[in-house]
């Protein structure tokens, strides 16, 4: 289920350099990189792509865009990976077969690139992606964004395609941003050496 | 470059903040940002870390930690908050969340509960409420970098914490 409706959340929150003049240019930039599933035989392991925060396998009508003066959608990545302790059973037995087949005592580097390929082609026609869904909320009151994650990679995954579709650039917003709106960290010192270097 | 650097001392000097409000004011408030009153309550854990470089860290879970006089004790010799479950609560509202000194953020928020039965009613219920707990850390933070430049901010802490000079 998603975040939005229940259970405990953590997120980034940024500002963008301006907000959409309106719900049709959202629309438009969730389309440009709305998510497209997976296919086993697809040549990519992964894709990344936007969808409906509310129904996940929706990349089309975005039905749950609007919610007051929130705007929310979700990013969904499908990513096939398989460890190399998953591959070796399978690898070594095509490999097996490969030799007896061919009777053959020494594989090539080309042909053993061939039947690893193969075996993931299989794997993942026997598998489904692992998929993450991390939502998220543009305030237009307060023009901020919220991502549900502050996992590095999402978040730089996140930023570089929010840039992308939107064509809006967005800086990650900290409380640590009112230190310098308050006039700056220079002249402040540190308070622990006075309370505890004093003694 | 981070936005921490340089200043990454300000998150445990806040979280300590933080922990010394709750335990001496009942009620905070941000009536000047149009926040009302607001309360903070240590939930029931507290990650202390030496500031002296003895490598000293400790969890503590407990109910009333800023009634503990081991935790008082401890922060006295200059062990300070490097993490924080703590509870706001603003009106009828309570948040519940971890806050860590570095990395500076808030984490695993357990938004109010506020009983609207409709999905999209709550959605907007929650998002709301997650815009204002934004609004209050910063207001905080603010208050709190406010307050440290006070000329008795040091010697307030020194007597909260029973460090004599």
């Amino acid at each position: 289920m998603t975040r939005l409706l229940k259970g405990n959340v953590s997120f980034t929150v940024f500002m963008p350099e301006k907000a959409p003049e309106n719900i049709e240019k959202v629309r438009e930039a969730l389309a440009e990189d709305a998510f497209q599933r997976l296919d086993p035989t697809d040549l990519r392991d992964e894709s990344v792509g936007w969808v409906d925060a509310v129904l996940c396998f929706d990349s089309e009508n975005f039905s749950s865009l609007l919610h007051d003066s929130f705007f929310v959608f979700a990013l969904r990545e499908d990513k096939y990976s398989f460890t190399a302790a998953q591959l070796r059973p399978y690898i070594e037995e095509a490999e097996f077969v490969f030799k007896r087949e061919n009777n053959l005592e020494y594989i090539a580097a080309q042909q053993k690139k061939e039947i690893r390929e193969q075996v993931i082609r299989r794997m993942k026609t026997n598998s489904y992606p692992k998929t993450t869904i991390t939502e998220v909320a543009w305030d237009m009151d307060s023009k901020l964004i919220y991502l549900f994650s502050q996992s590095g990679a999402t978040v730089a995954k996140f930023t570089d395609i929010f840039e992308k579709s939107f064509e809006i650039s967005i800086n990650q917003v900290n409380l640590f941003d009112s230190v310098k709106e308050l006039g700056g960290a220079d002249k402040m010192e540190p308070v622990f050496a006075k309370i505890w270097g004093e003694k | 470059m981070t936005k921490e650097s340089g200043i990454g001392y300000l998150g445990s000097e806040f979280l300590l903040w933080l922990f010394w409000k709750s335990a001496t004011d009942e009620k905070m408030s941000l009536n000047n940002l149009g926040l009302g009153e607001i309360s903070v309550l240590i939930e029931d854990s507290i990650t202390l870390a030496s500031v002296t470089g003895d490598g000293y860290c400790e969890t503590i879970k407990s109910q009333d930690i800023t009634s503990l006089p081991s935790v008082r004790e401890s922060m006295k010799s200059g062990r300070v908050p490097q993490a924080l479950k703590i509870k706001i609560s603003s009106g009828e509202l309570d948040w519940i969340f971890q806050i860590k000194a570095q990395p500076f953020k808030i984490s695993s928020v357990k938004l109010p509960i506020t009983g609207e039965k409709n999905e999209a009613e709550m959605i907007s219920a929650r998002l709301i409420s997650m815009t204002k707990l934004e609004l209050i850390m910063k207001a905080l933070f603010n208050t709190f970098l406010l307050e440290r430049e006070m000329p008795d901010f040091v010697d307030d802490i020194k007597d909260f914490l029973g460090i004599s000079d």
